[in-house]
């Protein structure tokens, strides 16, 4: 749950917001960095954020989208020596790392608000020094839902749970296919005609389901 | 190391193109709204054409690239165009404050306001009286860096002048200035100031280019591409 305050709302309804990013990464010590120009202090923050004048933080905080599940990539200057220290770091890694946005008025003088955009781990860290180009620190964050060590398996079809107990069948009317496309009048595509089965064979319910929507709809 | 001075050469710039860059992340729809968020603060680019440079120009724009060293080097970048304002194109010899004193081209103090419709105005006390902004002008602001020596201003940044303004009869004035100030880069001990007000900038070394040089010394067309390096 991410609260926005009202008047973050009201810039972004106008268009003047201005967007931007901050990461603290808790390795020793502690890196605090933000895609501003001057050194920011947050709410709850002891020390001051860095500034790493990077549009690539305010991309992984604006554009970003999807749930808390999705792996983020932060891509750092490879030189600011505020950012060289993750590299530096022996305990980068598995470290804590908190994604913040900030949304400042469009005079760009004002912060109207602050939200913790994402947690996680860092995952995995990338050092690219291109001849010609740029020289940056690709940093994987893997977000709470992902990672955390987590002991147990993978638990989303009817394999899975079987893995687990052999004799539950607990998600064995459940698809396992994470995205499943229904077509709606048309004529049938030979592919869903391959996933969805053309005759009711009666041995799961989606598949029913499918035939009978194409039977009725379809044609 | 203190950014090297731009070359005053005797063929100068020919045209130049001194901007606010600014990043969108937009998100125009086909109803004609256009959504969207910025990214970061906007910062100034310039890019310097140099034509018809004459033998001694050509040795001038050669020795400063040269030592620019690609990126490495900072340098200090203002408009040519209007490096005073417009109502005092040939600087500030002979004026006075209006309290009195010879006027440098500096304020006394300077602040910032932003009104309610976001717009950044800079008020301005110790000019002459009845001094004019014309639209265009710049105000620069330079300051010293954490650790520096005192009076090497090596950090700067400038605004520019969006609305005609004119001092009081006292010489005080606000301004409407784009872009605003970032209160977390200008200190406000920083100095205000109107002569050949400029900022701290880096080349871009793939859109620079001074062509080649003639037999005879004379250079070509050329081009200087450079981005604002704001530090606080």
């Amino acid at each position: 749950m991410k609260t926005i305050s009202a008047a973050a709302k009201a810039a972004l309804a106008d268009g003047t917001a201005i967007v931007v990013g901050a990461v603290k990464i808790e390795t020793t010590p502690v890196i605090r960095i933000w895609g501003g120009n001057g050194q920011l202090s947050l709410p709850g923050e002891p020390l001051p954020f860095l500034p790493v004048p990077d549009r690539s933080l305010v991309q992984v905080a604006g554009g970003a989208l999807g749930g808390a599940a999705q792996a983020i990539t932060l891509t750092l200057s490879g030189i600011d020596p505020e950012t060289i220290a993750v590299d530096d770091s022996d305990s980068a890694a598995g470290a804590a790392t908190t994604l913040w946005r900030l949304i400042f008025s469009g005079d760009g003088t004002v912060l109207l608000g602050v939200n913790v955009w994402a947690r996680g781990r860092l995952d995995e860290l990338v050092r690219e020094d291109e001849v010609g180009g740029t020289a940056t620190i690709s940093a994987m964050l893997e977000t709470a839902a992902r990672g955390l060590g987590r002991r147990g398996s993978r638990m989303r079809s009817d394999a899975d749970q079987r893995l687990v107990k052999a004799n539950d069948g607990f998600f064995k009317n459940v698809s396992f296919a994470g995205e499943k496309t229904l077509y709606w009048g048309g004529r049938m595509p030979a592919t869903a005609r391959a996933v969805l089965g053309t005759a009711p064979s009666g041995s799961g319910s989606f598949g029913n389901f499918g035939s009978d929507l194409f039977r009725n709809y379809g044609r | 190391m203190i950014p090297l001075a731009f070359p005053d050469t005797g063929c100068g710039v020919a045209r130049v193109r001194f901007d606010i860059e600014r990043v969108d992340f937009a998100s125009p729809e086909a109803s004609g709204r256009q959504g969207g968020v910025q990214a970061g603060w906007p910062l100034w680019s310039a890019v310097f054409d140099i034509e018809r440079s004459d033998a001694d120009s050509v040795d001038l724009w050669a020795a400063f690239l040269s030592r620019l060293r690609g990126r490495q080097r900072q340098f200090f970048a203002g408009d040519p165009t209007r490096a005073f304002p417009k109502s005092a194109p040939g600087g500030f010899a002979g004026m006075n404050r209006a309290g009195g004193g010879a006027f440098p081209g500096s304020a006394l103090a300077w602040s910032q306001t932003i009104d309610a419709d976001g717009n950044a105005l800079i008020g301005l006390t110790g000019l002459p009286a009845l001094f004019a902004f014309a639209p265009r002008d710049f105000i620069g602001f330079k300051w010293d860096a954490a650790g520096a020596v005192a009076g090497t201003y090596e950090r700067r940044t400038l605004g520019r002048v969006v609305l005609a303004a004119t001092a009081s009869a006292g010489g005080a004035a606000t301004v409407m200035i784009e872009p605003p100030l970032d209160p977390l880069v200008v200190p406000a001990g920083a100095i205000a100031h109107l002569d050949r007000p400029c900022c701290v900038m880096r080349q871009v070394p793939e859109k620079t280019d001074l062509g080649p040089v003639g037999t005879g010394s004379a250079g070509g067309a050329g081009t200087i591409t450079a981005i604002q390096d704001l530090r606080a």
